[in-house]
């Protein structure tokens, strides 16, 4: 059945037909062994990588790039670690002058406590990207507003955010996301704050294209395990999408029919 | 990387490279601010500029290539802060200098006999392996790359390539 949805029903992002709507973070497993089994597991595409990563101080020592097989999956660098518009255009830049990708996922953080991004800072750095053919996915704070000027600019989807990076409180704007998915032309990801099944379903009733997961998998004590839970997950929400979802009413209604029945004497 | 001495070779060059680097020696910096404008201005891919620090400034490129005997590149930093600053090297001790300096790419070479450069003796793919294994920043084979050497530069260890002839 998941076969014959994702043929009915593809993502496509930049031009590109996706396989799956769960996009998969690398960061914080605990062993590369337990991130392969959990990728294998999502059955994802799309595997964010931060660029920061890749420098590490031995360069003899494999990185994340020597490790998964991209032949089967495909490379979404991100600019996490970036605090202003600039290191993140020139690390972009400098990843794709190298022929990783053209795909970046923008993301602009200055403040390491909650972890939001910059709303200034990521529309500037997107212009100056989009402008250079860059595909741009900005990691944004639920701001409607913001996500349709990044539209007008070009960017290739949103990325609103549930609630602060590896938090894995759920949901917590969902009004706003609501919001921004009934206006956005290009594929809304929610991207941050899923930890569980139930929050990537919510975010894929709603009507998201997409959801990007990391801690929730990373950080489960089977992250392969919870892998396969959460593609449930966004299986089962984009289904419940598709397949329209009654409006929620103030009173009962009646699972057994109540008309037209024999009435017990 | 593509290097052209032209906007109307870059935009040529720009559909089978992943960033261009504008070089023309002969040409008057102010040839080479007319012709990094047109360039930045219409280029799909980011444009980098020889040696030119005040023109990429000027014109707004990604930022610039230092020729081996250019200024220095903490110098080029202070200038251009962000922006791209890659560094041509010949030998591995300058390969270095260039890391330590704070350059976020070296192009070294030539690797193979070039055409553009006739005079220059080759460095061969095993100095090319040696240096991509010594620095841990990106580090792209140039001088005779052709279709058939793209591999084996990579399998040396190069995270990419440059080249004239290549793209045009």
């Amino acid at each position: 059945m998941a076969q014959t949805l994702t043929h009915a029903d593809p993502l496509v992002v930049a031009g590109v037909e996706l396989r799956s709507r769960l996009f998969i973070g690398t960061g914080k497993y605990p062993t590369d062994e337990s991130m392969l089994a959990a990728l294998e597991a999502s059955e994802c595409e799309l595997v964010t990588v931060a660029l920061r990563r890749l420098d590490l101080d031995d360069p003899k020592k494999k990185t994340i790039l020597d490790v998964i097989d991209w032949h089967r999956f495909r490379i979404l660098p991100n600019t996490a670690g970036c605090k202003t518009a600039d290191e993140a255009i020139r690390i972009a830049r400098l990843a794709r002058s190298m022929g990783l990708s053209d795909w970046v996922k923008l993301e602009v953080i200055p403040d390491p406590r909650y972890l939001f991004p910059d709303p200034e800072e990521t529309l500037k750095a997107a212009r100056v990207l989009v402008d250079e053919g860059f595909k741009v996915l900005p990691y944004i704070n639920a701001d409607p507003v913001l996500a349709r000027k990044l539209e007008e600019i070009g960017t290739a989807t949103v990325m609103p955010l549930g609630s602060p990076i590896g938090s894995g409180q759920g949901i917590q704007t969902l009004e706003q996301i609501r919001i921004i998915i009934d206006q956005a032309r290009v594929p809304v990801v929610v991207d941050a704050g899923i930890g569980a099944p139930s929050d990537a379903a919510l975010a894929m009733e709603l009507g998201a294209d997409a959801v990007l997961v990391n801690t929730a998998i990373a950080l489960a004590s089977d992250p392969a395990l919870m892998a396969e839970a959460i593609k449930g997950g966004v299986e089962a929400g984009r289904k419940a999408y598709l397949a329209g979802r009654i409006p929620k009413r103030a009173e009962a209604s009646p699972s057994s029919p109540s008309e037209g029945i024999s009435r017990p004497n | 990387m593509a290097i052209v001495s032209s906007a109307e070779a870059g935009l040529q060059a720009a559909s089978r490279a992943t960033i261009l680097q504008l070089r023309a020696p002969a040409m008057t910096a102010a040839g080479i601010e007319r012709e990094a404008m047109l360039l930045v201005a219409s280029s799909p891919v980011p444009v980098l500029i020889s040696s030119r620090c005040d023109v990429a400034l000027a014109c707004n490129a990604a930022g610039v290539n230092l020729p081996e005997r250019d200024i220095s590149t903490r110098d080029a930093r202070t200038l251009l802060g962000e922006r791209l600053i890659g560094r041509s090297v010949h030998s591995l001790e300058v390969a270095l200098a260039a890391e330590r300096e704070g350059a976020d790419f070296v192009i070294f070479g030539p690797v193979w006999e070039s055409s553009s450069h006739p005079h220059e003796k080759a460095a061969g793919v095993e100095a090319l392996s040696r240096v991509a294994h010594a620095l841990r920043i990106p580090v792209l084979a140039i001088g005779g790359v052709t279709e058939d050497r793209i591999a084996e530069s990579g399998t040396a260890g190069a995270a990419g390539y440059a080249a004239i002839r290549l793209f045009e």
